[in-house]
């Protein structure tokens, strides 16, 4: 027998933007002021008489209707700012709806995010109680599962160690282990999954796949990694601007996106970068455009496998950036938007402060090591701890498109076959054994 | 244990006071836990835990009892003047606290709260019940104080109104709740007034009978005093324990008129607030 565990019938979510009574208690005064000398106000981004209107409010999710039934492993996909997690945070009650209904059938827990709530001074033992108290467990229900938890986040030496001695995996793997066994009829996950380290990146993989596919359990999956959609739902939603535009098996919806977002991307891509209003953060440094250039310092618009090739990222300074652990990313996409590589000066050892009005990022890359086809670039400028309270100063997906040419990638004179996959330096031998 | 028939129904909230009692009652073991995180941590950061409750009001008994006693020479109707100063100071603390803690329940908590869904309300009926942990602890410090004087002979008349004890400990609680409510809702749009709490809180307790006695009052002001309640608490409870007080009965309606009005506000501005919080953070 199967039934509905969630109902969602004409929701929407609005946000004002603007001038909404925002800032400071001076600025309301002021407005108020206005409003009862019948004036117009001071403070408003634009008067009722203007067409522009809408851009006051912002709608996330545009009536939405949506059943799920008992036993279904949903993916939400979406880009980034569609309503995906608009939804789930609905769906979770941290936020409510402007309009519509929801009903939802059973025990629902949500992991928006893990270790939420631990404190630091506390033991994990006594974070394993508050959190769970927090995600709304009895007492009685935590003590039966301490063991388990602690286990399987394997820290039972450490029980009695507070948090603030862990390191940052074992803090993430604890805070995982109490989600994982909250035993909840409705799971909402939001890409919790890409913390922590491989191996138990793995093992936790694995759990949500063991969770789910427990009997009757119902999951909703929020996550920009398409292949994990793929083998984890039977389900996907495409969310657009607030609307299900799509919803089928897992593959055919993802297809669908692939196909909606090359669209969207061929309309863009070549529009001018600094212009381009698709990106996120404070925009106090702004990349204005990227170029590739070849060993001999010449703009090339193409590359080729094999060949050096330097990406320059042009930059210009708003307003001075604090250089506080500044971070610059940049992944390379396939056409079919998996991630291919991913370049952190961090990592490569590269400190960056100080920053002139202008400048360029520049990324070399030697002996260029994809095979022939179309790649997007992404880039992302940071600053703060790693994963703790990152500022987003300026970050933009696919901004701007890659082609590599069919090239001589292992100097022998023959050319590597296309596809859109890495090329590592290598060699292949065969070895004869006597027997 | 898994209840088959748990239904949740989502729709935008109109209710004024949206106060789920049964949701509030099912999450008994999560108000607990965080009274329990707040005392282990306060236990834990510091260097003397839990005996700064009982050195905070005797230092500041002290100070008080020489600059407004004997320097001041501000009258305490007859009264030793160290117990009478302890009384008004543990009586404030109370207040200072709750109203301190409660008013940042939005601001230190919009990390779990855009996380993960519980009512919200669990977390200043914590510290509310956390702040009689420490109140009681200088209650107890009073006590024994109390019984000194009253052993040596001092003009300490208890009387029939200790009866009402716990009565006046519900009305402290509720103008705690009511201010510290309606400061955490304004607090989480105009957060400069975080800033000026601390400044706030010590003019309220010049403004309150702390230092000197209501008798001292003049007639005329006598109302405008008693509309801040915390002047009954305090009066009310050196009514209870010396036997002297200058209040009367309609002063007390006053203040606990002012104080069931700041209550409701307080809920009503944080049950406000707490729909639409997270689409401002």
């Amino acid at each position: 027998m199967t039934f509905e565990a969630i109902k969602i019938n004409n929701l929407y979510k609005e946000y004002h933007l603007g001038s909404v009574g925002r800032g400071t208690l001076y600025r309301d005064l002021q407005s108020l002021w206005a409003r009862i000398r019948n004036k117009p106000d001071p403070n408003s981004l634009i008067d009722s008489q203007n067409f522009n209107l809408t851009k006051k409010n912002l709608i996330a999710l545009n009536d939405i209707n949506l059943t799920i039934r008992k036993g279904e492993i949903v993916g939400i996909i979406g880009e980034n700012g569609a309503g995906k997690s608009t939804l789930l945070k609905i769906l979770s009650r941290i936020t409510g709806p402007t309009k519509g209904r929801i009903e939802i059938t059973g025990k629902v827990a949500s992991l928006l995010e893990v270790s939420t709530g631990f404190h630091p001074e506390l033991t994990g033992e006594e974070n394993v109680f508050l959190n769970g108290a927090i995600y709304g467990m009895r007492k009685n229900e935590i003590k039966n599962k301490m063991s388990s938890i602690l286990k399987f986040a394997g820290v039972e030496k450490f029980k009695d160690t507070p948090i603030k001695r862990y390191s940052s995996g074992m803090t993430i793997r604890l805070g995982f282990a109490v989600a994982a066994f909250l035993d909840p009829d409705i799971l909402m996950l939001d890409e919790v999954l890409a913390v922590g380290d491989a191996s138990f990146n793995n093992k936790a993989l694995k759990k949500v796949d063991e969770i789910s596919k427990e009997e009757n359990r119902t999951v909703l999956f929020v996550s920009h990694n398409l292949s994990s959609i793929k083998t984890l739902c039977n389900r996907a939603i495409l969310v657009e601007q607030g609307k299900i535009v799509f919803d089928g098996k897992p593959n055919d919806t993802v297809d669908y996106y692939i196909k909606r977002s090359t669209e969207k991307i061929n309309s863009k891509i070549n529009l001018n970068i600094k212009k381009r209003e698709d990106r996120k953060g404070n925009n106090n440094l702004k990349i204005t455009d990227i170029k590739f250039y070849d060993e001999k310092n010449e703009v090339i618009n193409e590359a080729t496998s094999g060949d050096f090739i330097e990406i320059r990222f042009f930059y210009e300074v708003y307003k001075q950036v604090i250089n506080q652990n500044f971070n610059f990313g940049v992944s390379i996409n396939s056409s079919k938007f998996y991630k291919v590589a991913i370049f952190e000066n961090d990592e490569m050892g590269t400190v960056f402060d100080k920053f002139n009005k202008k400048g360029y990022f520049s990324l070399k890359i030697n002996k260029l090591n994809l095979r022939s086809g179309r790649y997007f670039l992404d880039f992302s400028l940071r600053e703060g701890m790693r994963g703790h309270g990152w500022k987003h100063i300026d970050e933009m997906s696919n901004a701007k498109e890659l082609i590599v040419n069919v090239g001589d990638f292992w100097k022998t004179g023959i050319k590597n076959y296309p596809g859109e996959f890495g090329l590592l330096e290598s060699s292949m031998t065969k070895v004869d054994l006597d027997n | 244990m898994k209840s088959k028939t748990k239904k949740i129904i989502i729709t935008p909230s109109n209710k004024i006071i949206n106060f789920k009692f049964f949701e509030i009652i099912q999450y008994i073991d999560l108000i607990f836990m965080f009274i329990k995180r707040d005392f282990t941590v306060f236990y834990k950061q510091t260097l003397l835990g839990p005996l700064w409750y009982l050195i905070q009001p005797l230092v500041n008994t002290l100070v008080f009892t020489i600059i407004f006693g004997k320097l001041a020479e501000i009258s305490t109707d007859g009264l030793p003047k160290f117990i009478f100063y302890m009384s008004g100071t543990i009586l404030w603390s109370y207040f200072n606290v709750c109203v301190s803690s409660i008013s940042s329940t939005f601001l230190s908590n919009k990390e779990i709260f855009s996380k993960v869904y519980f009512p919200r309300i669990t977390v200043p009926i914590s510290t509310v019940i956390f702040s009689f942990l420490q109140f009681f602890l200088q209650f107890f410090i009073f006590l024994g104080f109390y019984l000194y004087f009253f052993i040596k002979g001092s003009e300490i008349n208890p009387n029939l109104g200790l009866i009402y004890f716990p009565l006046l400990l519900v009305f402290m609680a509720l103008i705690s709740i009511g201010v510290g409510l309606i400061i955490s809702s304004i607090t989480s749009k105009y957060r400069d007034l975080n800033l000026a709490l601390p400044f706030l809180l010590q003019l309220g307790m010049f403004a309150s009978p702390v230092v000197y006695p209501f008798s001292l009052i003049p007639e005329d002001y006598k109302i405008l005093s008693a509309l801040n309640p915390m002047t009954s608490v305090i009066e009310l409870f050196r009514g209870m324990f010396f036997g002297i007080t200058d209040i009367n009965m309609f002063y007390v309606f006053i203040s606990l008129s002012v104080a069931i009005v700041l209550f409701i506000i307080g809920l009503i501005l944080f049950f406000k607030v707490e729909k639409n919080f997270m689409d401002t953070v």
